[in-house]
């Protein structure tokens, strides 16, 4: 594992960096892909950064709300950066309304704009996965396969690689592939497969918050996506 | 694509995609580790590894000893500027919850430090919580710490459950991560 960098006095974290890239070639990919079906490449970078940027200071200034009286003894922690100082959910809230707001005033199309963005999406995600490779999170459930790596004293799946090559499959599929029809369609095919790699993937993960006799709720999760995605797609393909 | 234009084909595609996610999802289910002693491992999630150190005054500190309590264990060095920062907050900490169940150890990495210099510094700053000697990087080696500071949060249970690299610590959220912690078995 390389959670650290060091280089001279700098401590670099490798995970950040390897998200960051992974941040950044995926809104390039999304800009190239928006330059192919002939939508402004400029504000669909743009659209990305604002809807991230409002992401990270949106949860922030949630969490700081919600924990106001500590903040207020303890001012100076309002900027000092720490992801599980995050409020996570409602700034998913708040990323989407600003994207939504943001997509309006440029007339981007809401489904071109989607269709564009899955590609580089994926390879976010792909970058992701990286990122947990790199600091030993997200690890897998013991195994005996050949394959199999040493983490946290136990070999055991590989399940951030099988996450990586997963999704390095979808994007190549989604950018080989001529996917044609009503648009939209790109993103429902994007999103079903992501759902579907990830209720496959899920279940190698040794560590997920479970229900009953061990079942991983998020699987579930991922089933009403996969199916909703695949209604949706249809739905698509129906009216072409 | 086509064929999903086909409600045959469609029908088939959906119950075969349910039944194999349904197969899929009974065969993972994670096994409860009931009765498993967790491993000890620097991350979150596993025990905390133990070890033994010396503070400034000659006193010997173990980790096992202080299951029960909520400690959390800060790695820093004099020379490095971020640990020095993050200091007064973990000195309030120490002031704020210590009575209430929180041990705060700042562990010194000596083998890069010198005893003097944090004793000094030690000094300098008031601090009261106790500052272990790594000389022969023992805790640094077990916690693989390859950066000052880096500190680690350890539950009532001996569970590591937050890790910070780098520094300064958000003092809000070191007193909330505390605090929650010390509910969970109130």
């Amino acid at each position: 594992m390389l959670p650290i960098l060091n280089i001279g006095p700098l401590a670099l974290q490798a995970p950040l960096l390897i998200l960051l890239a992974g941040l950044w070639l995926g809104i390039s990919l999304s800009e190239r892909v928006a330059g192919k079906a002939s939508l402004p490449e400029g504000d669909i970078g743009n659209l990305l950064l604002v809807t991230l940027g409002t992401l990270i200071l949106g949860a922030r200034l949630v969490f700081v709300i919600q924990n106001f009286p500590l903040y207020f003894n303890a001012p100076l922690g309002i900027i000092l950066p720490n992801p599980d100082t995050l409020a996570l959910l409602e700034g998913s809230v708040l990323a989407v309304i600003a994207a939504v707001v943001y997509g309006q005033r440029k007339n981007l199309p809401l489904w071109e704009t989607l269709d564009v963005l899955i590609p580089g999406v994926i390879l976010f995600l792909m970058a992701a996965a990286g990122k947990d490779l790199a600091s030993g999170a997200a690890y897998g459930t013991p195994s005996d396969l050949p394959w199999a790596i040493e983490l946290w004293g136990v070999k055991r799946h590989p399940v951030q690689a099988y996450e990586f090559l997963i999704d390095a499959v979808f994007l190549v599929l989604m950018l080989r592939l001529g996917v044609t029809g009503r648009p939209g369609t790109r993103f429902f095919l994007g999103t079903a497969l992501l759902a579907g790699g990830r209720l496959f993937v899920e279940g190698f993960r040794a560590e997920a918050f479970v229900i009953g006799g061990g079942w991983r709720v998020v699987q579930f999760g991922l089933l009403v996506v996969l199916v909703w995605a695949l209604v949706m797609l249809r739905k698509r393909v129906v009216s072409t | 694509m086509s064929l999903l234009a086909e409600k045959r084909w469609w029908y088939l595609l959906l119950a075969a995609i349910l039944i194999l996610a349904g197969m899929w999802i009974n065969l993972s289910r994670l096994q409860p580790a009931a009765g498993q002693e967790i491993a000890a491992h620097p991350y979150t999630g596993f025990r905390a590894p133990d070890f033994s150190l010396g503070t400034l005054e000659g006193n010997v500190v173990s980790l096992s000893d202080l299951h029960g309590q909520v400690v959390v264990i800060n790695f820093w060095a004099t020379w490095c500027t971020p640990c020095r920062l993050e200091m007064p907050a973990l000195e309030h900490l120490h002031q704020e919850l210590g009575s209430d169940g929180v041990v705060v150890l700042g562990v010194n990495t000596t083998h890069q430090d010198s005893p003097s210099a944090a004793a000094d510094f030690v000094e300098e700053r008031e601090l009261t919580f106790p500052i272990l000697l790594d000389v022969e990087n023992i805790a640094g080696s077990a916690y693989e710490v390859q950066a000052t500071p880096t500190t680690f949060v350890i539950d009532r249970e001996g569970v590591i459950r937050f890790i910070q690299i780098g520094g300064p610590l958000d003092e809000a959220f070191l007193f909330s991560e505390a605090e929650s912690l010390l509910e969970e078995m109130d």
